[in-house]
């Protein structure tokens, strides 16, 4: 857990970011205290504070007073936003970029995209029962 | 019982020497010399409420400077504060500090011969803040009775009751001193839990020394690295994380991203190279590696402390 | 954000100094306690097999026939001081580590020994006048010569009592701390300067015995040389140069124990 090369306090950002796009955190539940964590994963107790820090900040999750961090009204939606908008610049520019690269004309690849787009199926392996 | 406010510390050029040798020079005199120099000017801050973590090659000076903030030593030259901040004084035969710094040595510092329970009271009677239940439950989680004589326990129970001594005695200032040795994995992994729970209820600050960095090095939030007899680096952890990274990819691509830099550790595979370079990579350097096909990764905490105490690194 | 230091109020000067005597308390209380307990317990053993030699041997010699040339307690001059000496020893070898470790500073280590050896040594004094009463008592019923060679040479009895169990007090309080000072040297200077230690640290018990001519320095010099000036003369020299001796003991123990470094342990 926590092995990638970011800070800690970036990885369990992102872990917790994960869960509420995966749904596994519904809106409104509450997530773990920050001694919880520290504890489960055994790590520094400020570094799990500055995580859950970050996400506040971000309005992922929002502090009740007296009761803990919970997941804030809408966060899900917003995340799908923000990694919506993200994609095209993160995701696909890059493949894009490695297309142009390789020579493999627009085209082809928009042919690809669309090809496979009706079913999502046209690829060998799901097919099989 | 409150919580009383967490104590830090601050050495300044400290010097420790150990004994004297005698020694015959050419014309058959005898002169003395200083036998060992453990802390040759040693000046760091430990801030406090916070987990340090102390590391350090065996020999670096790691027991004798905790051994200086709990007055078990006093230094041959320089200054040694301990206290909250804004009012840290020299921690020697000053009883308002020794009692509120708890210093657990692997040694265990019981009386082998009598019951545990009797080195427990005499603990419980001195510290004044000793948390009794919290005692009861660490001894019976790590399976250890109060009736068996401490010379009689295996080395990872007598571990086990120095980390409970540490915790249940909730000072200040806790340091634990290679406590885990002898322990079993799952023990050690118990104990690290219950450091981390205690500390979250109950801020203080700890000091934590260690061998086994990769399993500790997430408790820190500050890190003291210790190179013979000096202090390497005083810093956030986050910060240590900072002092290198990884490019792996192939040899001229990296060759080329390596240019002018102190490269730590280097692996050949074939025609793939990984380096371990000190000090971060700018925004473009990174967008130029990735463009070159090399990936930056970071350096675990050990592989750094491995390098940067490297025996032959003389230039400290 | 629990791992922030808390603000709370620092404790001003004047209420860590408070906190800095009461912690001082504490360590020297625990530390008397501790040499207390282990008198009472080990000590307490001790005078058991004392007392029961004290009676079993003149029962059995008169058994047998014959006659006692003198008193156990004549015979075995000097075991009880002996006896605290080694304890003394003992109890700082076992107990100086962990009370420094236990947060206690060694000025209060030294204050709790003090006060621990004299309170031994003040039940060793009553106990040796109960010793010595027994046999008095014992002696001429069994038909044995009983007479007092050591000690000051108070004819009275009562006043003896008072005087062998001031005196006596005083004597074993030193022997404890002479112990405990030789145990500290070495842990200070380590093996050979704290032997050579050893001869200096002898002096206030040899001291204590001459000037209360008790233990063994008193049988040795009550044969040498008899007592010559007068009674009061004596109790008044002897009690003197006993509460000397004590006063260069406990100096002795607290210069060796405030310098004392626990080393790293290896």
């Amino acid at each position: 857990m926590f092995d990638g090369p970011e800070p800690i306090y970036v990885q369990i950002a992102q872990m917790i970011r994960a869960q509420v796009l995966a749904g596994e955190l519904a809106e409104e539940e509450q997530v773990m205290s920050t001694t919880q964590f520290a504890t489960t994963f055994r790590i520094n107790p400020a570094t799990a504070a500055k995580a859950f820090a970050g996400l506040v900040d971000e309005g992922v999750l929002y502090k009740r007073r007296g009761l803990g961090m919970f997941v804030a009204p809408g966060a899900r939606e917003r995340l799908l936003a923000e990694h919506r908008r993200r994609y095209f610049d993160e995701v696909l520019a890059p493949a894009l970029a490695q297309a142009e690269l390789l020579g493999i004309p627009a085209d082809d690849v928009a042919a690809y995209v669309r090809g496979r787009r009706p079913t999502g199926t046209t690829t060998d392996s799901k097919e099989r029962p | 019982m409150t919580t009383p406010t967490p104590f830090g510390a601050r050495l300044e050029h400290v010097v420790v020497r150990y004994g004297t040798r005698r020694e015959m020079v050419g014309d058959s005199t005898l002169v003395k010399r200083e036998a060992t120099t453990a802390l040759d000017g040693a000046t760091l801050t430990i801030r406090p409420g916070v987990i340090t973590g102390l590391l350090g090659r065996n020999g670096a000076g790691k027991s004798t400077l905790v051994s200086l903030l709990a007055a078990f030593a006093r230094p041959t030259s320089g200054t040694v504060a301990v206290g909250p901040e804004g009012a840290q004084e020299d921690p020697w035969e000053n009883a308002w500090t020794t009692s509120n710094v708890q210093l657990v040595r692997e040694s265990g510092d019981l009386m082998d011969d009598e019951k545990l329970s009797v080195s427990l009271d005499y603990y419980a009677d001195l510290r004044p803040h000793w948390d009794a239940d919290l005692a009861g439950r660490l001894l019976d989680r790590f399976e250890v009775s109060t009736r068996t004589k401490p010379g009689a326990l295996s080395r990872g129970k007598k571990s086990a009751v120095g980390a409970t001594i540490g915790l249940a005695s909730r000072a200040p200032l806790t340091i634990l001193d290679e406590v885990y040795l002898g322990m079993d994995a799952p023990t050690r992994y118990a104990f690290y839990s219950e450091v981390l729970a205690d500390y979250a209820e109950h801020p203080r600050t700890i000091v934590l020394s260690s061998h086994l960095v990769e399993e500790v090095e997430r408790l820190f939030e500050d890190v003291v690295i210790l190179d013979r007899g000096g202090v390497l680096l005083a810093e956030p952890v986050e910060d240590l994380r900072a002092r290198g990274h990884s490019l792996t990819g192939p040899a001229a691509a990296v060759a080329e991203l390596t240019d002018g830099r102190r490269v730590l550790h280097e692996q050949r595979l074939g025609g793939t190279v990984q380096v371990t370079l000190e000090g971060a990579l700018t925004d473009d350097e990174r967008a130029t590696a990735r463009a070159a096909g090399v990936e930056v990764g970071s350096v675990p905490v050990q592989d750094l402390f491995v390098h940067l105490t490297e025996p032959r690194r003389a230039d400290r | 954000m629990s791992a922030q230091s808390s603000v709370a109020d620092r404790p001003a000067a004047d209420e860590r100094a408070a906190l800095a005597r009461a912690a001082r308390r504490r360590a020297a209380r625990s530390v008397r306690r501790y040499v207390v307990a282990a008198f009472i317990l080990v000590g307490g053993w001790f005078w058991v097999v004392y007392a029961l030699v004290g009676v079993a041997v003149p029962l059995l010699v008169s058994r047998a026939g014959g006659v006692m040339d003198e008193g156990i307690s004549e015979s075995s001059a000097g075991t009880p001081r002996w006896f605290a000496f080694v304890l003394g020893i003992i109890l700082l070898a076992a107990a100086l580590t962990i009370h420094v470790a236990a947060g206690g500073t060694r000025g209060a280590f030294t204050a709790g020994m003090v006060r621990g050896a004299a309170r031994a040594g003040l039940a060793f004094g009553a106990l040796t006048v109960a010793f010595l009463t027994g046999e008095r008592l014992l002696y001429p019923a069994l038909g044995h010569p009983w007479e007092r060679q050591a000690g000051l040479g108070v004819d009275d009895p009562a006043l003896d009592a008072v005087v062998t169990f001031a005196a006596e007090a005083l004597s074993v309080t030193t022997y404890i701390l002479v112990g405990a000072a030789i145990a500290a040297g070495y842990r200070r200077f380590g093996v050979w300067s704290g032997t050579v230690l050893v001869v200096p640290l002898l002096v206030p018990l040899a001291l204590a015995d001459l000037a209360t001519r008790g233990g063994v320095g008193g049988l040795v010099l009550s044969n040498v040389a008899p007592l010559d000036t007068t009674a009061a003369g004596r109790v008044v020299l002897g009690l003197v140069g006993a509460v000397a001796a004590l006063a260069l003991a406990a100096g002795a123990l607290h210069l060796l124990v405030r310098g004392v470094r626990l080393r790293p342990s290896t």
